[in-house]
C-alpha cells in the first residue's frame, strides 16, 4: 500500500526515512512516556525491579532522541517539503505544513530539555530538575498531534496500528499509575475522567481530521506538493 | 579584672530585682564591651570548655573556628533566641533580665570574627525578652556590628539551628540534612549560630577571664547553668546552679517525685534521684542536659500518662519531613498511649520503634523522642508493670497533670498571635 | 585508597527504595519503607552498584561521599 511515485522529483529515499523513522520515533517515545508515567514499584511481582524500570525508561529516552534526530535530519535533507535546520528547533518556519511541523519542533525542543537536564540531574537542584521534567507531559501529546498532522501516512494502517500502540501504552501506563498510586478518591476519578477525556477528543480529531478526506490540503501543504503527489 | 567574686551566684542572671539594667548599671558590674582577637576568643573558649548551652552542648571554640577558617565571605552571628521547648524559659529570662551580658559575647564574638552584624532571633511568644533585648540594642552606643532583633513564629521546629537559619533567609523554616552553618549560612555567609545562654558565658567568660569562669562547675565543664523548674503546678522560677551541683541541692531535697529533665528531647529521672546536674550525670542516668528545664511531677500524676501526652505532642510538632521521624514518632506515641492503656503486646515493639529513631533524622527530634519513651520505660518499670496488668491509673485516665503553659497539641502552626509566656517571677527571692 | 561513605538525606528521601533494590548488603528497608544503612563505608566491589543507586534515586537522596571532601555527583550513566 506503500504510495511508490516511479517518476523522478517525486518523494525520494530520504521521505520514506523520515517517515519511518518518525514513526519509530514515535513508538519509542510510546514506551518512554510509558516507563516512566508506570508506577514503577507495582512490577516487583513480575520480578522487574522499579531501578530496572527506570533505567528502561532512560535507554528508551536515548534510544527515542536518536531515532528523532535521524528523522529530523533525513526530513531536513529531503528536497521534497523543504524543511530547513532551522525548522528543527523553531515552530512554524516552514511552508509545509507550518502548524504540524512546528508541533514537532516544539516536542524535539521539549525532549532535548527533558533529557539534557536529566543527563545532569544531579548537578541541578532537585526541584528545577523536577519542574523541567514535567515538560514531558506535553511532549507526548504534541508528538502524536504532529505524527498524524504532519505524517503522509495518516490514512495507512500500519502507520494507525503503530501509533496507536504507542497511545495504547501511554495510556495503559497513566492507567496503572492512577489506580495504584494513592490518591484521594476525588483526585482519582478527576484524573481517571481527564484521560479519558482526552482520549475521547483526541479520537474526535482524528476522525474529523487526519483520517477525514483531503486532510494534505487542510492541513496546510503548499499547492506545488499537492499536484505532485496522487492525493 | 573582676569586679564580681569569682565563686558567687548569680552570674548570669541579674542582681537587679525589679528592672533590667541599664548600660551603666551593667558596665559597673562587669566592664565595657571586651574585644578579643579571634585567635584569642577560641583559645579561651577552648581553656574554659565552653558548651553551647542550647541542648546540642557543641564545643563553642570548634564552632568558632570553623567560621575563622571560611575567609571568602564576611561572616554573621546569629543568636538563637527562639526557645520553643515548652519547658524552657532561661532564654527569654535573659534576654528579658539582662540582655546586655548577652550581646556582650555576640558582639564581642562578631567583632573578632569581623561579622558587620549580629542578628537576635526571639520567638514570638517571648514579649518581655522582644522587648528588653531591642531596648539594650538601642543602649549601646557600638555601631558596628550592628544588632538586629528579628522575631520568629512560635513553631517547635524553628528552634533548631537549621531550621532557624532557613527560615531568617526566607525559606521554609525546616531542619537541612549535612548543615554546615559555619560554611553557609545566614545570607550564604559563614555563621556562628548558637544559643542566648552561651553568648551570656561567652560575655561573663571575657570579662572575667578563664580563671574567674572556673571558679565554680566542674573541670570538664565548669561555669554556671540556668534551669527552669516547674514543681508542681505553680509558676516556673529560673534558678542558676554551678554545673555539677547536685540536684537535691538544687532542689532542696531529693526530688519526691518523678521528674523530667531537659525539656521535650529530655529524659526522666525517678523520684529521690541523687546524682548531680551535669552532662555527664544526666546522660549516663538515661536523660540529658538538654535545654536546661526540670518538670517536677506534682503528687498523683503519672509520668507514663504524661509521656503518652508529651509524646502525642512531639510527633505533631516535628516537622513531618523524615520519613522515620514522621511516623517512628507518631507510633511511638501511639504504642505508648496503649501501654498505658494496658495492653501488653507493645512493650517490645516500643522498644523496637524508638530504637528506628535514633540517628534517622536530619535533626535531633527523633532522637530526644525516642530518649524521652526510653527514659520512661527505664526509669519507672514498676509504673509499667501496674499498667500492663491493672490497665491506666486514675492520672492516667484523667491525663490532666498540672503541665506547662504552651504545652498544647496542635497538627499545624496557629495563625492567632503569640500567646503570651509566663516568664519566670522577677522578684528577689525567687532567684538562688 | 579513598574511603567512600553513602549518605542518606532524609529530608528528600521519599522511602522509594530503589535505593535498596540495588545495595541489599547496605541498605534495608524498615517497617516504613525507609532506608537503613547498615554500613556507611561502600566496599571497593559494591562501588560500582553505589555509583548506580547515587543515579538511580529518585529524589536524589542518596549521596556517595569520598572522605574528606564533599560529596560530588557522579558521571551520567549512558554515552
Amino acid at each position: 500500500m506503500t504510495n511508490v511515485v516511479a517518476l523522478g522529483g517525486g518523494p525520494s529515499l530520504l521521505w520514506f526515512l523520515t517517515r519511518g523513522t518518525g514513526t519509530a520515533a514515535l513508538l519509542a517515545l510510546g514506551f518512554m512516556v510509558a516507563l516512566g508515567v508506570a508506577n514503577k514499584g507495582a512490577f516487583s511481582r513480575f520480578g522487574l525491579t522499579a531501578f530496572a524500570v527506570d533505567e528502561l525508561h532512560r535507554y528508551t529516552a536515548a534510544v527515542a532522541l536518536l531515532l528523532l534526530g535521524t528523522h529530523i535530519l533525513t526530513a531536513i535533507l529531503d528536497p521534497f517539503a523543504g524543511i530547513g535546520l532551522l525548522a528543527a528547533v523553531v515552530p512554524g518556519t516552514t511552508a509545509y505544513r507550518p502548524l504540524w511541523v512546528g508541533l514537532g519542533a516544539v516536542a524535539f525542543d521539549l525532549l532535548l530539555v527533558v533529557y539534557l537536564s536529566s543527563k545532569v540531574r544531579l548537578r541541578l537542584p532537585y526541584r528545577l530538575w523536577r519542574g523541567l521534567h514535567w515538560l514531558a507531559w506535553p511532549l507526548y501529546p504534541l508528538a502524536l498531534l504532529h505524527a498524524f498532522g504532519t505524517g503522509s501516512d495518516s490514512r495507512f494502517g500500519w502507520f494507525i496500528i503503530a501509533a496507536l500502540f504507542s497511545v495504547g501504552l501511554v495510556g495503559a501506563a497513566a492507567l496503572q499509575r492512577l489506580l495504584t498510586s494513592a490518591l484521594s478518591p476525588t483526585a482519582r476519578y478527576t484524573a481517571l475522567a481527564a484521560l479519558a477525556a482526552g482520549g475521547l477528543v483526541f479520537g474526535l480529531w482524528l476522525i474529523q481530521g487526519p483520517l477525514a478526506p483531503n486532510w494534505a490540503k487542510r492541513a496546510g501543504t503548499p499547492q506545488a506538493l499537492l499536484a505532485r503527489s496522487s492525493r | 579584672m573582676s569586679r564580681l567574686p569569682a565563686g558567687a551566684l548569680p552570674r548570669l542572671l541579674s542582681a537587679n530585682a525589679d528592672r533590667p539594667p541599664t548600660l551603666a548599671e551593667h558596665e559597673s558590674r562587669h566592664g565595657p564591651l571586651p574585644t578579643a582577637a579571634a585567635k584569642e576568643l577560641v583559645e579561651l573558649a577552648a581553656a574554659a570548655a565552653l558548651r553551647g548551652r542550647g541542648g546540642g552542648g557543641f564545643p563553642l571554640a570548634a564552632k568558632l573556628g570553623a567560621v575563622l577558617e571560611q575567609r571568602r565571605n564576611e561572616p554573621a552571628v546569629v543568636v538563637n533566641g527562639v526557645e520553643a521547648d515548652p519547658f524552657s524559659l532561661k532564654d527569654a529570662t535573659l534576654l528579658a533580665t539582662n540582655p546586655h551580658l548577652v550581646l556582650d559575647g555576640a558582639q564581642a564574638a562578631a567583632l573578632a570574627l569581623g561579622a558587620p552584624a549580629v542578628v537576635v532571633a526571639v520567638g514570638s511568644r517571648h514579649r518581655q525578652a522582644l522587648v528588653g533585648v531591642t531596648h539594650a540594642a538601642r543602649e549601646r552606643p557600638y555601631r558596628r556590628p550592628a544588632i538586629t532583633v528579628r522575631t520568629v513564629p512560635d513553631r517547635y521546629i524553628l528552634g533548631q539551628e537549621s531550621a532557624l537559619i532557613g527560615y531568617l533567609n526566607g525559606k521554609k523554616g525546616l531542619p537541612v540534612f549535612g548543615f554546615a552553618p559555619y560554611r553557609k549560612g545566614l545570607g550564604g555567609r559563614p555563621t556562628l549560630v548558637s544559643n542566648v545562654e552561651t553568648f551570656a558565658q561567652l560575655g561573663l567568660l571575657l570579662h572575667h577571664g578563664e580563671r574567674w569562669f572556673r571558679a565554680i562547675g566542674e573541670p570538664a565543664e565548669p561555669g554556671s547553668a540556668l534551669i527552669t523548674v516547674w514543681e508542681g503546678s505553680g509558676e516556673p522560677t529560673l534558678t542558676e546552679v554551678a554545673l555539677g551541683t547536685p540536684l537535691a541541692t538544687v532542689l532542696g531535697g531529693p526530688p519526691a517525685t518523678p521528674t523530667l529533665v531537659g525539656g521535650l528531647g529530655g529524659g526522666w529521672l525517678p523520684s529521690g534521684w541523687t546524682g548531680r546536674w551535669s552532662r555527664r550525670d544526666l546522660a549516663a542516668a538515661g536523660s540529658a542536659l538538654g535545654c536546661g528545664a526540670a518538670w517536677i511531677l506534682p503528687e498523683g500524676a503519672c509520668p507514663l500518662g504524661e509521656t503518652a501526652r508529651l509524646l502525642r505532642f512531639a510527633a505533631a510538632a516535628g516537622a513531618a519531613q523524615c520519613g522515620p521521624c514522621r511516623f517512628g514518632t507518631a507510633e511511638l506515641a501511639l504504642l505508648f498511649a496503649r501501654l498505658c492503656g494496658g495492653d501488653k503486646a507493645v512493650l517490645g515493639e516500643l522498644e523496637e520503634v524508638a530504637g528506628l529513631l535514633v540517628g534517622r533524622g536530619a535533626c535531633s527530634h527523633p532522637d530526644g523522642t525516642a530518649r524521652l519513651a526510653a527514659s520512661a520505660l527505664a526509669a519507672f518499670p514498676d509504673g509499667v508493670e501496674a499498667h500492663l496488668r491493672h490497665g491506666p491509673c486514675p492520672a492516667c485516665r484523667l491525663q490532666a497533670g498540672a503541665s506547662p503553659d504552651g504545652l498544647q497539641e496542635r497538627r499545624r502552626p496557629r495563625r492567632q498571635g503569640p500567646k503570651p509566656a509566663t516568664p519566670a517571677t522577677w522578684s528577689g527571692e525567687r532567684w538562688r | 585508597m579513598a574511603v567512600r561513605r553513602l549518605q542518606i538525606d532524609p529530608t528528600a528521601c521519599d522511602g522509594r527504595g530503589v535505593c535498596a533494590e540495588l545495595l541489599p548488603e547496605l541498605i534495608d528497608l524498615d517497617r516504613w519503607g525507609y532506608p537503613l544503612l547498615r554500613e556507611p563505608l561502600v566496599p571497593a566491589r559494591l562501588l560500582p552498584l553505589a555509583r548506580r543507586a547515587v543515579a538511580a534515586c529518585p529524589k536524589a537522596a542518596v549521596r556517595l561521599q569520598e572522605e574528606g571532601r564533599p560529596a560530588t555527583p557522579p558521571r551520567g550513566m549512558f554515552f
